[in-house]
């Protein structure tokens, strides 16, 4: 090999060359720009995640359960570490004295360090420090704007009196549901005692945090003890616990950024692919003149590889420093979209990540045409030949390693080897799918050629079929291109849609519950009277499973061959009854029965995943505790409830006409116009049922509200990526095209057809080659966008067709322009000057 | 002997049947000779010009050229033979497009690993066409003749043993295409190489020592213009 000659050759030839290989570089810039972006949020997220979780638990390991810790296992927790902390923590209604009126709060009371890692924001910035010295409270500084209370005001826990010490600015443990409806109120460890609010049947939440310095294992530890904490009903939460929950809440949102990251490289890749081509195209004289002087095909292979890597290398390099910029714009974009802060730094490894796949992508997808270039025969000097270049063999090899490439990445990018393999089989498929369309429209254009048509017609659709027909490059690209834009769109629309419709706007903000049953009445009159909707007014009653299929429980428990979950044989079943099943709940299977008939047979209605858990069926016969009475029901239908409104649902609804007597409460869900009308009508509830307690689920859903608009900027911020990257893919599939066109077009303007007439036979044919990619593109993204919903988001698969067909007629519109754009090129030279520089 | 062709066939795979280009051709070219290969359009001439200068190989047939057994080589070997013993000359010119006028003299001499002094050597060349003010303008910058001139100097650049030229006036108005034709016989008397034309112009071709006539794919006349002898 001839190195120094080989790279003087592709410095020179690239020089007057390098603009034609614009599209090539825009495809890769945006295409790794976009993997960068989207890896380095993907790295600053799970990093936030792992450094967060530690300060959002506060301590290593959590230990709680609804009754003290048993001395049994403390020890065993104790030799551990030494450093320990303990909290005791329970709901109950606080007293404002200054401003007579009453809150539902949470109160926690706590002893020790914690929290071992992270602050716990107060104002004054010392509160948190001092407050354990006598009688103090932290309280929730939402819930001391709300009263307008100060710091030295009282608040009156049970029986004892504290001085409010600070406002308590975060607390830790916050990302459960209690805190979202109790505001938080820290009393110190020791004076829990003395509120008396720790009675027989209170329900009580007892934790111990601790900091472990020691190497050990805590999951390990946490696994070898597992069915001692289970059969203690004891909760162990470590930071890896943590991390899983939050990592499990984001998880839809990663898999939606991780596709839009493989598309965006898919695309970009297609774009690649597509200018090499041409590129290839332009060279073949050069390459038949250097092979004719002496030049090696691998040398000649060479020469061109290098031009291709290093134009590669440099866009790689540019789009990682636009993906790493995109970085510092991502804060402003998501600015309190996140329950915690997530710090966009650069992310080193996602720069590594985006050049190493963007140099392999890039290069293998260059390699696929370029690889012809060492079967350019330096006959060629001899005769232009219109020919298509032999198909090197090697292609297979180029063709193995692009697939595997991609499985790779989508294994990096998904962590399951069955998921990457599944996804790669999937657009292999698309791109079969395309290929064989190509090849019918090509054999079925000639078979059913419409003779008596048009001349202009005729030109246009012979060009789908005659040698060096564009028919199957352009279904294929464009087609791809297509189907992956509008498999994003969809699934934009899907996730968006999903998102939405757990959305602020309609739905319910306040629920009332502890209404005993003769004051159903009463509260829905106080609800009305503030003009606010009865939107739910439900009894509910307790009760627990005594047996089921002929069991009784004990004799299930001892079963080996049991499959009904144990945590839904063991939980207490709160259920309901009413007439009618709610509007948004789906019968899946049986007849609902709302009223009972007098009779022995009291038939139930189950939720389907309920009845999955507890493998039961229609008819199967269920035995309830309800306080001390058994009740016997069967299963007589299966619903499918709809969790996504915030109302009170259901697993199990009784008929009406048999829980009537039993000791019973109500809850009341219904929405309030304003945050005074809530304050207002929090007061008038308290005052005349004491017991009730109002949650205010407002300041929960704008939030969350909040959350969803983040997360639909974010979504089309980084789609918007993809969609450019797949218009620049378009546009250098078509300017493909010119290069096959170019000569037919000008020999007809030679033999006299007038410009009219050359743009009308373009049209036809770039007429066809659009709709035809772009429904087949659009067919597969459907196809692709409901497989991808059911089992990978596991979305409800409800698109909109109007903005698909808009997706249709663009695709459509933008090949017949640009088509037309570049037959242009051609009508407004003069036939000779072309002719000479074909 | 520079150039031997034994037994050549050359046949194409056409649509419904075996397309024979050229059949059992045999001949001999000595050091030094100027041969000329006519014939009407599709006799065979480029395609047997293509054979010997090994762009392309025979379907049957022995082709020796420069003492290597071209006919048998693999792709890359004959690219050696091709850049060390072979000059060219095309109608078209074919010149690297990205390439200057004085890059595109030296790269025969670069793929031959002789950088050092073939700048100068390029130069001298160039200068010796009549292109001394014309180095870096690029082949779209020049006229055809200006082209043709620059690829006469690539042709010689590499001193091969033997020139193939394919209709290498063909593109060219009468008054350049003398000039080029002058040239070229001009450089080949002073660097004693041997010199294969094809071409149909029979003004050209009488001005060479040996003139073969091709026909339908054989060849129907082997004349020496010294000594008339018909095969």
């Amino acid at each position: 090999m001839k190195w120094s000659l080989i790279v003087k050759t592709a410095i020179r030839d690239s020089r007057k060359d390098r603009s034609k290989l614009l599209l090539f570089m825009s495809s890769i810039i945006l295409g790794v720009a976009a993997l960068v972006a989207i890896n380095s949020f993907n790295d600053n997220l799970v990093r936030d995640i792992e450094t967060q979780s530690k300060s959002l638990l506060g301590a290593d390991m959590t230990v709680g359960g609804r009754k003290p810790i048993p001395e049994s296992l403390t020890v065993s927790l104790d030799s551990l570490t030494s450093e320990k902390s303990t909290e005791v923590e329970l709901f109950s209604m606080s007293y404002l004295p200054s401003k007579e009126q009453s809150q539902f709060v949470r109160i926690r009371g706590l002893t020790g360090d914690f929290p071992y890692y992270g602050k716990m924001l107060t104002e004054p910035t010392t509160a948190f420090s001092s407050y354990k010295t006598g009688e103090y409270a932290l309280v929730d500084d939402g819930m001391m704007l709300q009263y307008g209370l100060e710091v030295g005001d009282s608040i009156k826990l049970g029986e004892t009196t504290f001085s409010i010490h600070g406002r308590l600015m975060s607390a830790f443990g916050n990302i459960d549901a209690g805190s979202s409806f109790a505001p938080s109120v820290y009393i110190p460890g020791d004076k829990m005692s003395d509120t008396e609010l720790i009675q027989p049947g209170s329900l009580v939440e007892y934790k111990n945090y601790y900091k472990i310095d020691s190497d050990i294992d805590l999951d390990e530890w946490k696994r070898e003890r597992r069915e001692r904490f289970r059969s203690e009903s004891i909760r162990v939460t470590t930071i890896e616990d943590q991390r899983e929950n939050l990592e499990e809440a984001f998880s839809n949102l990663n898999n939606f950024l991780n596709i839009v990251a493989l598309i965006s490289l898919l695309l970009a890749c297609i774009g690649v692919a597509s200018s090499v081509l041409i590129y290839v195209k332009t060279k073949v004289q050069s390459i038949a003149i250097l092979r004719c002087l002496g030049m090696k095909k691998e040398e000649a292979f060479i020469v061109y590889f290098l031009q291709i890597f290093v134009l590669g290398l440099v866009s790689v390099i540019i789009g990682v420093a636009i993906g790493s910029i995109i970085q510092v714009i991502l804060p402003i974009v998501l600015k309190g979209f996140l329950p915690y802060e997530v710090n966009m730094t650069v992310s080193i490894p996602a720069m590594i990540k985006g050049f190493i796949m963007g140099i392999l992508s890039t290069t293998l997808f260059a390699l696929g045409p370029l690889i012809s270039v060492r079967n350019i025969t330096p006959l060629n000097t001899l005769r232009i030949s219109d020919d298509p270049i032999k198909a090197d063999p090697l292609r297979w090899l180029v063709y193995g390693l692009i697939i595997l490439s991609i499985t790779g990445f989508l294994y990096t990018l998904t962590g399951s080897f069955i998921d990457a393999v599944i996804f790669s089989i999937g657009i292999l498929i698309a791109f079969l799918v395309l290929y064989a369309v190509a090849k019918l429209v090509t054999w079925g254009v000639r078979k059913f050629f419409p003779q008596n048509a048009s001349f202009v017609l005729r030109q246009g659709l012979s060009n789908l079929y005659r040698p060096n027909n564009q028919t199957q490059t352009l279904i294929v690209s464009i087609g791809l291109g297509t189907g992956i834009l509008t498999l994003l769109f969809i699934l934009q629309g899907l996730i968006l849609g999903n998102v939405e419709g757990m959305g602020a706007g309609n739905q319910p903000n306040m629920i009332v519950f502890g209404i005993e049953a003769e004051q159903k009445e009463e509260i829905e009159s106080i609800t009305t009277s503030f003009e606010m909707p009865v939107i739910q007014n439900v009894p509910v009653v307790t009760m627990s499973l005594a047996g089921w299929q002929g069991k009784s429980k004990k004799e299930w428990m001892q079963d080996t061959t049991r499959t009904a979950s144990r945590r839904l044989i063991n939980r207490e079943a709160r259920v309901s009854y009413q007439e009618k099943m709610s509007e948004d709940e789906e019968l899946i299977e049986g007849t609902y029965t709302g009223i009972h008939d007098g009779g022995d047979s009291i038939l139930i209605s189950l939720d389907e995943g309920y009845a999955n858990g507890m493998d039961v069926e229609i008819g199967d016969e269920l035995v309830w505790n309800v306080q001390g009475t058994m009740i016997k029901t069967y299963v007589g239908s299966l619903r499918e409830i709809n969790f996504r409104k915030m109302e009170s649902r259901f697993f199990i609804l009784f008929p009406t006409g048999v829980l009537e007597a039993a000791p019973q409460f109500r809850i009341l869900v219904t929405k309030s116009p304003s945050k005074q009308v809530t304050a207002d009508f929090r007061n008038a509830v308290v005052r005349s049922m004491p017991s009730a307690s109002v949650i205010d689920l407002g300041s929960i859903l704008v939030t969350l509200n909040d959350i969803i608009t983040k997360v639909s900027y974010v979504i089309k911020f980084m789609a918007g990526f993809s969609i450019l990257i797949g218009l620049i893919v378009l546009i250098s599939s078509l300017f493909l095209s010119k290069y096959q066109r170019i000569r037919e077009s000008v020999l007809l303007r030679t033999l006299g057809a007038v410009e009219k007439k050359i743009y009308r036979i373009n049209a036809v044919e770039y007429a066809a080659l659009g709709i035809l990619s772009a429904l087949t593109g659009i067919i597969l993204a459907v196809a692709g966008s409901y497989l991808l919903a059911h089992f990978v988001f596991e979305l409800d698969f409800n698109i909109s067709w109007w903005p698909i067909l808009g997706i249709f007629v663009f695709i459509v519109a933008l090949t017949v322009i640009i088509g037309l754009w570049n037959s242009r090129d051609v009508v407004k030279r003069s036939p000779l000057a072309v002719l000479r520089n074909v | 002997m520079i150039l031997e062709a034994k037994a050549i066939y050359k046949r194409y795979q056409g649509v419904h049947k075996e397309l024979t280009v050229l059949d059992s051709i045999d001949f001999q070219v000595e050091r030094g000779e100027i041969l000329a290969i006519v014939g009407p359009s599709g006799s065979g001439k480029t395609t047997l010009l293509g054979l010997c200068a090994g762009l392309d190989n025979p379907s049957g047939g022995v082709i020796n050229l420069a003492g290597e057994p071209i006919s048998q080589m693999t792709e890359n070997e004959k690219a050696e033979i091709r850049n060390q013993k072979v000059g060219f000359i095309f109608q078209n010119f074919q010149l690297l497009p990205t390439l200057t006028a004085l890059e595109n003299v030296i790269i025969p001499l670069e793929l031959q690993g002789r950088s050092k002094g073939a700048r100068a050597k390029a130069k001298e060349l160039l200068d010796r066409v009549g292109l001394g003010d014309r180095y870096d303008h690029y082949p779209s910058q020049l006229s055809g003749g200006e082209q043709q001139r620059v690829s006469l100097a690539r042709a010689f650049s590499n001193d091969p043993e033997i020139l193939f030229a394919d209709e290498p006036t063909g593109n060219l108005d009468e008054e350049t295409g003398q000039i080029v034709e002058g040239l070229l016989f001009d450089l080949n008397k002073e660097k004693q190489t041997t010199l294969v034309i094809v071409t149909h112009d029979m003004e050209l071709a009488n001005k060479t020592d040996r003139i073969i006539k091709l026909k339908g794919g054989k060849i129907i006349s082997d004349q020496s213009i010294k000594s008339t002898t018909l095969i």
